[in-house]
């Protein structure tokens, strides 16, 4: 079952293209894709179980106007490909188009240095990474049961198109979770960490296992400590890396460009605009080697590269794929990505990040008297048209008179993304990439991304516990 | 690969591959499905998606020993190698005594018809087209502050499953699958921008509503939002409208997922036959119910599935199980299992009470109606639940004005125990997991 990519040679891609373009679509692209995915589920233990997937398939699409017409199949016979081109084509009605430019590879990064490449190392070495959790998180105090998994998947795919682009990419991904229960006097308590990136076993030179476990037991006893978060409005300072969500959530998803296009968004219309506070500047950045949000090459065949979003509080651009940019007249930035052969491309986020500022660390802390501080996050979401975004607090603790002081409760953080940003204080020079875990979901369509912030403190937000008023 | 016989052929093929690659016992499921999806914004055809998929997973059982490989490469070399990856797979796990087949007799014994397929007649391309187009006239055209849409969809869907054991169960079943969404966006004064979606989907195209009533109330819906404001901080009745109470019980339902109470993963692991919320409060799974959204012949696991009250006047009855979790937890398996582990819901519902949705606003006084939520903030270990809302003010027992940036909390034990009105509103077609208009005593609200 080590399929690689769908044979497609030079012919048969250029028939495709002119099959797609019959009824005289603008653009046309074929994306062939192979994945193999694997998964150790460790429980009790012990590998409990083990899953292994093999996907292979290719996608057609034809651009006309503002139209997207895509079909897809696994069945891979030349008939079976022409009637999904021929299928895609019919979001066009007129006659032909001109045929496919001459395909060139564009030069490529290498951003996945996989010194030991996933497939090559073997399966007892993976098995080992989960024993090497288990013998630290059993061993910890108060931990009651653990659980882990170990997945890893290695995508290759292909994209040719119309406009004589003929793009390669092979991708490996892992990611390492650790799931672990403290209990006490009856009293349950669960946190999960992962890490990860797009590299192969060496990740796990420079990220010892034993960290993770740590961290989640550590997670979860903290957790048996905490008292109940407060409630309401208060100044909140966000701690480096995971709080890169923040970003995501409040700026990113509504700087996809899609939105922007259909005036949609909050920002739509407000590039040069001010849109947050002057310490603010964000970027997207597919550039971090091995990275789980590093990107040599989008799903449409453009170099990946890194967009500054927001310069010292001014709206600079959006995240555009091919349609988004054509449409709206713009620079491509090559975010066009997509989930599998069985999607078609939208604006994605890779990395999105804030970079360090010029505070100290501390001096943030000594500006609050009485507050909130959000070590980490496990996760968020967006409403696009207002603005109005959530994240959830795994760690979270008061700050009283400048101090960190008693752990509390996860608890929602809820906000506005545009006046949020407008309420960054100040900016420290910590930055941190967040561990590689994230998956962003849009229109039903999931990809990896990854954030990373710096600490970073927020006038005022509000948060969502059940403890009195927050208000100082 | 569409002819019936074909599809069990290469069923039975794969099971005799994993026996021959030395598996003790295999399953396996053979899907075959396709898909139509269309949007259309502002009067023209943004999206048109028609494709078919396929794919085989096949589990083995090996000394105890279980893997599972899937694959869309159906040709006979890529059974074979399917099936040798398995078994070589499951050897390094380790063996696991819940990991065998279900016994014979604890499969369905008949698999009742519970016409989740329409075999009439589908609106082709032209037709959808027509009907997504409809749809977003009518909400447009509904009130001049509806100024955009983000997408008007319609989707078909024809997915057909074959699960096949190694000892002897084999069940065969298509469902069809309907759906049309409309997601407008309306403008304030102040230039403010709203979205809500509102849907519908049902396994058979006449029972999806006439575009007219979708639009009405994706209108109602979008308007109500504009013009929010912030909302107080302090301890007050919730409201969740039936959507959102459908939300509730689905985090009620992994409370008591079998997979979740063995693992110590539920707050409500140890308190079965006990008091775990009002006494208005039912909560039951019905996987019979003709044309439902969730409905479904047997589990995944092909076992036997019936109605059943999971939580009874708030007396907690029964676990969801699968034959996994029935097995650690030493009960009975109630026929939750999905297919590949782990336990799902099918029709879950809450039982309806005698109020209108508008006397449980009214007996409310002062508090909050929650018509959105945002964010995952419930961890179903300890019970807490911190979430992310936009919700209705409610003044004086009436809807004041909308708030947005508020979060609702609390200890799930306290909300359930809480519910001290349940709606008369129960709507089937609102999804599988569903449930009428929900009113919590107090919560900790959270706003400006």
């Amino acid at each position: 079952m080590d399929g690689g990519l769908p044979p497609l040679d030079e012919g048969l891609l250029t028939r495709l293209l002119e099959r797609a373009l019959e009824r005289g679509g603008d653009y046309a692209d074929v994306f062939a894709e192979s994945s193999r995915s694997q998964v150790l589920r460790w429980e009790e233990g012990r590998v409990k179980e083990a899953d292994l997937d093999l996907q292979r398939g290719v996608g057609v699409r034809v651009l006309s106007g503002e139209k997207t017409g895509y079909a897809y199949s696994d069945v891979l016979t030349e008939d079976a490909l022409l009637a999904a081109a021929a299928t895609a084509a019919h979001i066009a009605a007129g006659g032909g188009a001109p045929a496919p430019a001459p395909r060139v590879a564009p030069g490529l990064p290498d951003r996945y240095p996989d010194r030991r490449p996933l497939a090559d190392a073997d399966l007892a070495e993976k098995v080992a990474l989960l024993e090497g959790l288990e013998a630290v998180a059993a061993a910890e105090p108060e931990v009651e049961r653990h659980l882990a998994s170990y997945a890893e998947t290695v995508q290759e795919v292909l994209v040719a198109t119309s406009d004589g682009v003929l793009a390669r990419d092979r991708r490996p991904l892992l990611r390492l979770n650790c799931t672990v229960v403290a209990a006490r006097n009856g009293r349950r308590e669960t946190a999960r960490r992962s890490m990860g990136g797009r590299a192969g076993m060496e990740f796990f030179d420079a990220n010892p296992v034993a960290d993770l476990a740590r961290e989640a037991a550590g997670g979860a006893r903290r957790l048996l400590d905490a008292d109940a978060a407060p409630a309401g409005p208060m100044p909140v300072i966000l701690g480096a890396a995971t709080s890169g969500i923040l970003l995501h959530e409040a700026v990113g998803h509504g700087l996809e460009a899609d939105f922007n296009r259909k005036g949609t968004s909050r920002f739509t219309d407000r590039v040069g605009e001010r849109v947050a506070s002057e310490l603010c500047t964000v970027v997207d950045d597919p550039g971090f080697a091995g990275d789980r949000g590093a990107l040599n090459v989008d799903d449409e065949g453009r170099p990946a590269e890194r967009t500054v979003l927001i310069e010292k509080g001014v709206l600079q651009g959006y995240l555009h794929d091919r349609l988004s940019a054509r449409l709206m007249k713009a620079a491509p930035t090559g975010n066009g990505r997509r989930e599998s052969y069985r999607h078609h491309p939208l604006p994605r986020m890779t990395c999105t990040l804030m970079p360090a500022g010029d505070s100290d660390v501390a001096d943030l802390f000594r500006a609050v008297k009485r507050g909130f501080y959000a070590k980490s996050f496990s996760g968020g979401q967006v409403d696009i048209a207002r603005g109005d975004f959530v994240f959830n607090v795994t760690e979270g603790y008061l700050v009283e008179d400048g101090r960190v002081t008693a752990p509390v409760k996860g608890a929602t953080l809820i906000g506005n993304g545009p006046e949020i940003m407008g309420r960054v204080s100040m900016v420290a020079g910590d930055f941190a990439l967040s561990p590689g875990m994230w998956n962003c979901g849009k229109r039903g369509q999931g990809v990896p991304v990854n954030v990373g912030l710096p600490h970073v403190l927020i006038s005022e937000i509000t948060v969502g516990g059940t403890r009195g008023s927050g208000a100082p | 690969m569409s002819a019936a016989a074909d599809i069990r052929d290469l069923a039975a093929r794969a099971l005799a591959e994993a026996e021959r690659a030395g598996a003790d016992e295999a399953d396996l499921r053979v899907f075959e499905s396709r898909e139509l999806q269309l949007v259309v914004r502002l009067g023209e055809v943004e999206v048109l998606k028609e494709a078919g998929d396929r794919g085989v997973a096949l589990r083995v059982f090996k000394g105890r020993r279980r893997a599972v490989v899937g694959t869309t490469e159906l040709d006979p070399a890529g059974l074979e190698r399917l099936a040798r990856e398995a078994v070589a797979l499951a050897a390094v796990c380790e063996p696991d005594d819940t990991h065998r087949l279900p016994e014979p007799d604890l499969f369905a014994a008949e698999l009742p018809d519970l016409d989740l397929c329409d075999d009439g007649a589908a609106p082709d391309t032209a037709a959808a087209i027509a009907l997504a187009r409809d749809l977003e006239a009518a909400t447009l055209g509904a009130d001049p502050r509806i100024d955009n849409c983000q997408q008007s969809r319609f989707t078909r869907g024809l997915t057909r499953t074959v699960y096949v054991t190694s000892n002897g169960f084999a069940a065969d079943w298509r469902r069809t699958g309907y759906s049309l969404a409309i997601q407008p966006v309306a403008r304030g004064r102040n230039g403010e921008r709203v979205t809500d979606a509102w849907f519908q989907r049902a396994p058979h195209f006449a029972d999806l509503r006439d575009v007219e009533v979708l639009a009405a109330e994706a209108a109602r819906r979008v308007l109500r939002r504009l013009d929010a404001r912030r909302a107080p901080t302090g301890a007050f009745p919730v409201v969740f409208e039936p959507r959102m109470a459908a939300r509730l019980a689905a985090m009620v339902f992994r409370c008591v997922s079998g997979t979740a109470v063995w693992r110590g993963l539920s707050y409500l692991a140890d308190r079965r036959g006990e008091r775990v919320a009002s006494e208005r409060f039912t909560l039951v799974d019905d996987p019979h119910r003709p044309r439902g959204l969730g409905s479904r012949p047997c589990d995944g696991e092909g076992l036997a599935c019936r109605r059943l009250a999971l939580v009874d006047g708030g007396a907690l009855r029964s676990f969801a199980t699968d034959l996994e979790s029935a097995r650690r937890l030493d009960l009975p398996p109630t026929g939750h299992g999905l297919w590949g582990g782990g336990v799902g819901p099918s029709n879950l519902h809450v039982l309806p009470g005698d109020q209108s949705p508008e006397a449980i606003i009214a007996g409310a006084g002062r508090g909050l109606v929650v018509i959105d939520m945002m964010g995952q903030g419930f961890d179903a270990t300890s019970g807490h639940w911190s979430q992310g809302c936009t919700g209705l003010w409610i003044e004086d027992g009436a809807v004041s004005h909308p708030v947005s940036e508020v979060t609702v909390a609390g200890h799930l034990d306290e909300v359930l125990g809480g519910v001290d009105a349940v709606g008369d509103d129960l709507d089937f077609s609102l999804g599988a997991v569903t449930a009428p208009t929900l009113r919590v005593a107090a919560m900790t609200v959270a706003g400006g």
